[in-house]
């Protein structure tokens, strides 16, 4: 007879209490997921890292989870503040050290040294998506991979970002609007 | 510039709204009438559709199959103060057996000492052995207050006889069997001939004077109660780490328990409700809180009775940062701003003065935690 599989509540309180075999139980169920949030993110030749940059910050941070969002909501979180971090970071690192002051510091340079034509051309929605993504503003990644990629409820993300629905109800459009303008060149195999 | 207002699907809001199926049904009719007409908004709203399609339809690369344990690898590489994975029940197997051990020894030297505190004279002895072991480790702090109290409330009759330097500064009690029991408990090394000469001129001094009250009568099957002797006492010193670290960190105190002999009798009820209890949790993560080597008085932590307090202690086991934690939730929050501000500031400046005073055990690296008063 097999044991009952335990919640993600549970596994986190376990863990609170110093069963790290219960966080074990609990990354393993949700490494995959986090993966794809931050493929999406970030791309996915950094998704590995930061899917342990996520796991290691919500070990770190396991005293201060209280329970009062749902675990999975308590990750996209932690994932959506190293996603912000991330790219604040390299935008500060740039500053100091290029005297770049562009107007979009904080976003990742194309993946390939092909063109949007060769990209587009080639009909790769993955690699197309990819290179959107890359120029999508960090503050508005994570809500619009909650919304669009994992169809969350705009309430499930408010609570989960803990900003007011508003914001995030504006965040997301204005992330489709970015996602429209960047990639509708690209599907069109034009120049942006 | 294209006017929103005359093309709506100009506005990455409208389109989204129409997209999650929000607009109101007179917007969204009047919009669809107009976009029949409007080559500019059909295009508009098919590239936004088509943007999210792509973006929906992209596949997802699989993670790496050793991604979660290339994960759990990094977690135990990076937090070496936490419990290693594997952990069962909550115990660390590395500490079990020093923890039988100490237990073991517990059980085997707490008759041997019992027994040894028996040989003691005539009145002592008859109590002793009617008495339960004492509840010496817990219980050996709360006799000094009724021994500071002892020696306040009387004038010494006699010359004070120095105190045993083996007893670590801890005063003798005319009672005794608390505190004897727990210096033997406490100092494991046999007596020095000092130390002998020393108990054994207390012991006849005690037996004197229970000769002096020989016809008081016997409680409950108990010998007969000793008097103070106040001129054995020295003054009781701040408590040491020695006694601290006995209670694992936290000092554990219980009012009602029972002290053995007159000490615990001559307790004042006033003493009693002095009594603090701290509870130290660690905030940082880290693991286990670091021992507490030194704390202020009882009399100084009762004032911050029920409140929680946030200290970052240095690696040298010095509170740096005292700051007041909230003891609950919406409540909590609620009484605090209903709190008077000059009263809370004078509170606030004297947690941040009082608790400076609690020392821990050094550690390689700062810590964060919370003292619960109570």
């Amino acid at each position: 007879m097999t044991e009952p599989e335990r919640t993600d509540e549970e596994l986190l309180h376990s863990a609170r209490e110093g069963d790290e075999d219960a966080f074990g139980a609990f990354v393993r169920r949700h490494t995959a997921t986090v993966h794809r949030w931050m493929a999406r993110a970030v791309g996915e030749s950094d998704a590995d890292d930061m899917t342990q940059d996520v796991f290691l910050k919500a070990y770190r941070g396991l005293p201060r989870f209280r329970g009062e969002a749902p675990p999975r909501a308590w990750l996209a979180s932690i994932a959506d503040n190293a996603v912000k971090n991330r790219y604040r970071s390299r935008s500060r690192f740039r500053r100091i050290f290029a005297g770049s002051s562009d107007a979009r510091p904080d976003l990742d340079p194309p993946e390939t040294s092909a063109g949007p034509e060769d990209v587009a051309r080639a009909g790769e929605s993955r690699r197309v998506v990819a290179e959107a993504l890359r120029r999508l503003a960090p503050e508005f990644r994570m809500p619009v991979v909650l919304r669009d990629l994992e169809e969350w409820s705009y309430e499930e993300i408010a609570l989960s970002l803990e900003l007011p629905i508003g914001t995030v109800k504006s965040r997301i459009a204005r992330g489709r609007g970015q996602l429209k303008e960047i990639l509708t060149p690209l599907l069109a195999g034009r120049c942006p | 510039m294209i006017e929103t207002r005359s093309h709506p699907a100009q506005s990455a809001e409208f389109l989204s709204k129409r997209h999650d199926g929000e607009l109101a049904a007179d917007e969204a009719a009047a919009f669809e009438a107009h976009r029949l007409e409007c080559a500019e908004c059909q295009a508009s709203v098919a590239e936004f559709e088509n943007a999210l399609a792509a973006y929906r339809s992209a596949p997802v690369p699989p993670h790496a199959s050793d991604l979660s344990a290339r994960i759990l690898r990094k977690i135990r590489a990076t937090s070496p103060s936490r419990r290693p994975f594997g952990v069962m029940f909550g115990i660390d197997v590395r500490w079990a057996g020093a923890l039988a051990a100490a237990l073991l020894v517990v059980i085997i030297g707490a008759p041997v000492f019992s027994r040894r505190e028996v040989r003691v004279g005539p009145a002592t002895e008859a109590d002793r052995l009617s008495s339960p072991i004492p509840a010496y480790v817990l219980d050996a702090e709360e006799e000094r207050p009724a021994e500071k109290s002892a020696e306040l409330r009387s004038a010494p009759a006699k010359p004070a006889a120095p105190a045993p330097k083996s007893e670590a500064g801890r005063p003798p009690t005319s009672a005794g069997v608390a505190t004897s029991t727990t210096r033997d408990l406490y100092d494991s090394r046999p007596p020095t001939e000092d130390a002998r000469e020393s108990d054994d001129a207390r012991r006849d001094q005690i037996a004197s004077a229970n000769a002096d009250k020989a016809d008081q009568p016997a409680a409950e099957g108990r010998a007969v109660p000793e008097p103070p002797a106040p001129s054995l006492y020295a003054a009781a010193p701040a408590e040491t780490k020695e006694e601290l670290s006995r209670s694992n960190g936290a000092r554990k105190r219980s009012a009602s328990a029972p002290v053995g002999g007159e000490a615990g009798a001559g307790a004042s009820a006033d003493e009693a409700q002095t009594v603090v209890r701290l509870t130290i949790h660690p905030v940082d993560g880290e693991g286990e809180p670091p021992d507490v080597v030194q704390t202020p008085s009882d009399e100084r932590l009762a004032v911050f009775r029920g409140r929680k307090y946030l200290l970052v202690v240095e690696s040298g086991g010095r509170v740096v940062a005292v700051a007041e934690r909230p003891t609950g939730g919406k409540l909590a929050k609620d009484k605090a701003r209903e709190a008077d501000p000059q009263t809370a500031a004078h509170i606030q400046s004297l947690a941040d003065t009082v608790l400076r005073e609690l020392a821990f055990q050094p550690g390689d690296r700062p810590r964060r935690v919370v003292v619960d008063i109570q």
